[in-house]
Parts: C-alpha cells; sequence; structure tokens
C-alpha cells in the first residue's frame, strides 16, 4: 500500500482520538452501508445527534484537505447516513462533521469543522 | 411531527390560501414537494441562515415540506417565513397552539430579518375573507395589508420577532389604520396643478370635457407646445377616486410591487407614461410568471402615450380590446388571468415627422404625402375609440410671461365632479355604464339626440369638413358631456359646435399641405 494510504489511516486513528477527548462516542469505525459504494469514516455520537465524521489527511498544507469533500461525495455520505439513522431503534438528530488532518505522524494539525455541511435539496 | 400553516400565492390580482405542511422525523433529506419554483426552493439555503442567525435551531432531521394545492405554481420568496415557522412547530419547537389561524407572508434574508413581498393587499382581503383571524406579513408591507378592517394585522422585522411572537415573549401589537380616514386626509395631495399652466385656454377646455365624460383624447402639436406638460396634469382635476376604484387600483400595484414601503391605499388616480419602446406583453401583461402591465397599473386612472406614432403597430393594436371592454384577459398555455384595465387613454403626437405641420411660425419641411404617411401609423379602428383629437399650439411669448395664475385644476375639477354625478345618475340601470363615453350607439339616441338646429349644424358641418362616419358617434358623446358640463338636459346647437371642433383629424383635408387652418382660428 501507498505511503498516503497508511498516512488516512493513520489521519482517522488520531481523529477518533480527538474525538473521545472532546468527549464523543465512537459509535463505528469506516462504516459501510449495505448498497453503495461509500465508506463513512467514523460514526460518533454526544447526547442525542450522532455525528457522521469524513476525516481528510494530506501530507502538505498547499490546499484545504476539506475542499475535496464535493458534491458527489456528500450526496453519497447522505444517502449512507439515512440508512444508518434509519436503522436505529432512536429519533437522533445529525451533523456532518468534517476533520481534517495535516501533516504526519509526528507533528500535524488538526482541524475539526463541526456542522460541515447541510443535505442537499432532495 | 407535522404541522401546517397558512400562506397565499397571488393569481391575477386575487390570493389562493397554500397550505403548508411540514413533517420533521427521523432520517437526513430536506425535501420540498408541491409545485415550487426555483426561488421557493432556494428558501432552504435562507431558512437555515435566517434560523441559525435567530438563534433557534433548524432541526437535523428528515424533513418534509409539502406546498399545497399541488397544482397551483408558487413562486416567490413569500414562503421563506411560513415555512421556517411550519419547521419549528413540527419540531416542537413554538408553543403557540393556534397557528391555524394565522395567516402568514415573508421573505428572510440571510440575517433572519423579514423582507417586503408582493400582494400584501390581496393576501389580507382573502385572509378575511377565508376567517383567519391574524395575519403576519413584513413590516414594509404592515400599512398596506392593514387597509383591511376585522383581521389582526402584525407587521414583522425578523424571524426571531416572530419566535417570540407565536410564544407568547412579545408585545407585538396589530397594527390598526382608519381605512376612511386615512382615504380622506391624503386624497387632495398633488405634484401638478394646472394654475401653473399659462395660456392653452382651449386645450385646458379639452381636458375637462374628457375628464367629464371619460372620453380618450389624442393631442397633436408641435414639438415644445407642452403636450406632456399638459397631460401630467390631468390626474388633478379627475374626480377623486371612491375607496372601491381605490382598492382595485391599490391590489393591482401591490401584486406588481409597485407600491412603496407604509404606503397605503392609493389615492391618486395613477398615471403611466410608458415609453414607446414597450413590448406587448409590457403593456398589457403576461410573461411567464404573470404580472399586469401598463394598462392594468393604469386601471382607474391615466394612461398617457407620448409620441403615439412611434410605438409599434403590434404594441398599439392590442390596446384595441381592453379600451372597450375595461379588462384584459391573459390567457397562456399554462394560465388564465383577467386584469382590470379601465383606463383614459391620452395620446399626444406631433403633426408630422419635422414637427411643424400647422405651426403657426415655422415653415413644415416634409415632403407631400408624409404628413398623411405619419397620421396612418395610427389605424383607423384605434382612432376610432379617441373621442377628441385636438391641437395643442405654442403658448406665445405674452402669456408666458403673464404672472397671474391660471384657473386651479381643483376649480376644473368640481365642474368635473359635478358632470361625473349627473352622468352616474342617468347610467344607474346601465350595465358597465358609467360615464359619456361608454355609450352605446342605443344611448345615443335616447340621451344625446341633439334638436333639430343642432343636427342641421352637425350635417352641415360633416359635409363641409368631409367628416367620415365615424365621427358622427363620437360628436354626439362628446356634446353630451359639454352639455352635461352646462347642466343641460338637452344636447344644443352651441354644444354641438364646440364637439365638432375637437375632430380636428377627422377632417378630409387634413394633412394636405396649404390647406391648413389652425383649430384656434
Amino acid at each position: 500500500m501507498a505511503e498516503h494510504n497508511d498516512w488516512g489511516k493513520v489521519a482517522e486513528q488520531i481523529a477518533a482520538e480527538h474525538l473521545i477527548k472532546q468527549g464523543y462516542v465512537v459509535r463505528e469505525r469506516n462504516w459501510q452501508p449495505m448498497h453503495g459504494h461509500v465508506e463513512i469514516d467514523i460514526i460518533s455520537q454526544k447526547d442525542n445527534v450522532l455525528i457522521f465524521i469524513e476525516v481528510k489527511a494530506r501530507q502538505s498544507e498547499d490546499y484545504d484537505p476539506a475542499d475535496a469533500v464535493d458534491d458527489k461525495k456528500i450526496r453519497k455520505l447522505v444517502r449512507a447516513a439515512e440508512s444508518y439513522l434509519r436503522s436505529q431503534e432512536y429519533d437522533f438528530e445529525y451533523r456532518f462533521d468534517i476533520i481534517t488532518v495535516i501533516g504526519n505522524e509526528e507533528q500535524f494539525t488538526l482541524d475539526h469543522i463541526e456542522d460541515a455541511f447541510l443535505p442537499p435539496l432532495s | 411531527m407535522l404541522s401546517k400553516v397558512y400562506s397565499a400565492a397571488i393569481q391575477g390580482i386575487d390570493a389562493y390560501v397554500v397550505t403548508i405542511e411540514v413533517v420533521v422525523e427521523r432520517g437526513v433529506q430536506f425535501t420540498i414537494v408541491g409545485l415550487p419554483d426555483a426561488a421557493v426552493k432556494e428558501s432552504y439555503q435562507r431558512i437555515v441562515s435566517a434560523m441559525k442567525q435567530s438563534g433557534v435551531t433548524f432541526p437535523h432531521k428528515r424533513t418534509i415540506i409539502n406546498l399545497s394545492p399541488a397544482d397551483i405554481k408558487k413562486e416567490g420568496a413569500a414562503y421563506d417565513l411560513p415555512m421556517a415557522v411550519g419547521i419549528l412547530a413540527a419540531n416542537e419547537a413554538l408553543q403557540c397552539t393556534n397557528l391555524n389561524e394565522y395567516m402568514i407572508l415573508g421573505e428572510l434574508s440571510l440575517d433572519g430579518s423579514v423582507l417586503p413581498i408582493r400582494g400584501a393587499l390581496p393576501v389580507a382581503i382573502k385572509a378575511r375573507q377565508d376567517g383567519f383571524k391574524r395575519l403576519i406579513v413584513p413590516k414594509a408591507n404592515v400599512t398596506e395589508a392593514a387597509v383591511v378592517n376585522n383581521i389582526e394585522v402584525f407587521g414583522v422585522d425578523s424571524l426571531a420577532e416572530v419566535v417570540d411572537f407565536l410564544n407568547g415573549n412579545s408585545d407585538l401589537r396589530p397594527t390598526i389604520i382608519n381605512t376612511r380616514e386615512q382615504f380622506r386626509l391624503h386624497a387632495a395631495n398633488f405634484d401638478f396643478d394646472f394654475s401653473e399652466v399659462k395660456g392653452q385656454d382651449t386645450v385646458k377646455r379639452a381636458f375637462e370635457v374628457a375628464c367629464a365624460g371619460g372620453h380618450n383624447i389624442l393631442l397633436v402639436g408641435s414639438p415644445g407646445s407642452g403636450k406632456s406638460m399638459m397631460a401630467k396634469r390631468l390626474p388633478s382635476i379627475l374626480p377623486p377616486l371612491n375607496l372601491q376604484e381605490a382598492l382595485e387600483t391599490t391590489k393591482i400595484h401591490s401584486v406588481a410591487g409597485k407600491l412603496s414601503r407604509g404606503s397605503m391605499l392609493m389615492t391618486q388616480r395613477p398615471f403611466r407614461a410608458p415609453h414607446h419602446t414597450v413590448s406587448p406583453v409590457a403593456l398589457v401583461g403576461g410573461g411567464i410568471n404573470p404580472q399586469p402591465g401598463e394598462i392594468s397599473l393604469a386601471h382607474n386612472g391615466i394612461l398617457f402615450l407620448d409620441e403615439f406614432p412611434e410605438f409599434p403597430r403590434a404594441v398599439l393594436e392590442v390596446l384595441r380590446q381592453p379600451i372597450e371592454d375595461r379588462v384584459v384577459t391573459v390567457s397562456r398555455a399554462k394560465y388564465t388571468v383577467d386584469y382590470p384595465a379601465s383606463f383614459m387613454l391620452v395620446a399626444s403626437m406631433n403633426p408630422c415627422p419635422c414637427g411643424y405641420y400647422g405651426h403657426p411660425s415655422k415653415p413644415c419641411t416634409c415632403m407631400p404625402g408624409q404628413v398623411q404617411k405619419y397620421m396612418n401609423r395610427i389605424s383607423g379602428p384605434l382612432l376610432d375609440r379617441i373621442d377628441l383629437h385636438i391641437e395643442i399650439q405654442p403658448v406665445e411669448f405674452d402669456q408666458m410671461a403673464d404672472t397671474a395664475p391660471s384657473e386651479s385644476s381643483a376649480a376644473i375639477r368640481e365642474r368635473v365632479v359635478v358632470a361625473r354625478a349627473i352622468q352616474q345618475q342617468r347610467y344607474a340601470d346601465e350595465k358597465g355604464v358609467y360615464c359619456n363615453a361608454q355609450m352605446s350607439s342605443r344611448l345615443i339616441r335616447q340621451y344625446a339626440w341633439p334638436d333639430e338646429k343642432g343636427m342641421a349644424r352637425l350635417k352641415e358641418a360633416m359635409t363641409r369638413l368631409n367628416m367620415s362616419a365615424r365621427a358622427f358617434d363620437r360628436i354626439l358623446r362628446v356634446a353630451r358631456t359639454i352639455a352635461d358640463l352646462d347642466a343641460s338636459e338637452t344636447v344644443k346647437t352651441h354644444h354641438i359646435s364646440e364637439a365638432i371642433s375637437y375632430r380636428n383629424l377627422d377632417r378630409g383635408n387634413w394633412g394636405v399641405i396649404g390647406n391648413f387652418s389652425p383649430s384656434n382660428k
């Protein structure tokens, strides 16, 4: 596996640790719905809100990794989140967050964008 | 949970109730159904931002909004506020139990303030008709909506204010306007007055006659003779609007979004002067989202067409039917709407391309035939619908320098009002006839037939001046109005004589070079 993919995995781990530190419960990692080619990196919970988190890792600061979450990705995430929410017993609220991690294992900056986007009008 | 909020859509100049149903349930998606147009779909962004700025939470749950009835196209941003209220109610963020007593309209801006909408007046009328007790509208529209009595109208500035109000945490009071009182107060303010016009007594008299009988009028004069200046002063001598007329006219302007912030009933007759590059649709109304045209904006007032022959033929011809029917029906594949269009047509034109045909001092440089060709740009049937044709001569210097004020508009108006009252009484039993200009041939025979001497004068004039047959009815109608101004029961010879003098363009010799005789000779 290429090096940058490893960094991606590490970044997800860093993000999960960050969430736990912030008082979130991490419910799922790399969750995939039954259908659809999409993966939700982290599903966490705080009170009655389920937070669907997309983690983006980059090694350089050349451009904002959050920009990589485009329309197409949003639609896929929303579809997946919809099916996850429906599978729950309880009426949770949703939230979509993006966590960006820039740097390398030794030195990185983490940015947590809460409520990063809303589902598009369908 | 499900919530229902009531709002309204405009079709033609009337409002229809629109029910906004909102369901908030488990899930993620946000959906608007029920024939929304693009601006309604964009509400989503505005609502989310406005809620955030107003300190209320947008429910992060699956939200479905339905606008019913689904067969009426919902357009514009006026549903932002009711949709936001519906979302909050469905999310159990409002403690209001009587939402069904409210009708709500308003556009939201991103910062949560409520922006003005179109058609607040027809909405208020509809809300009262359908038994709603309260109406929430943007503050900018509140005076306009409060014209309607027997319904509590609340003007709001922001979404936060609405939320507080519906939660019972606000001392917002309904706006109350004494419509009749306000109407009386503002009735007699005019920017222009006939006392500022020097000389031109014949023209003023013709205007008086036109206003008294509701006749359409065509002004022919060289450049700078004061056609437009005089026409601008016409509203000041028309009889004042009555409450019913004012309501109708205001409704049209409300739907067209032409009312300024804080305006109430329109108390003055409208004066519309579209430029001659106007398109047929802009003139009569229509468009993808139907809008009233200039002729409807001039309802109960004056439509002034300056440089009459410069208007494209297609534009002028569309005027023919509304002039007769006083209403225009705009039919398209997607809709059919009626707009009232009872206006007085005032047109002005130069007598010829160079502008100086018939000028007392300047020679006309037009080629033979050019004058007639210019005249022919206006079709016979249209000219036929204009009762008075008068020539305006430039004012001479002595008159211009005269400092003595001329007769004021108020004095002229008094006579007009009296003449109109006589007509109203006369046509009380005739449906759809309110003034002399609307008389049919039968009514002319009944009311406007001159005595024998008058008839003889008419016959003589018509043969001598080589007048066309269509002039006959016109002359009698105008003569009737002149008789009314004179408080005369019958149409007398001198009434006929005056009426004949207002038919310049019907003379067979018009446009023949060297044959011109100024009317005030």
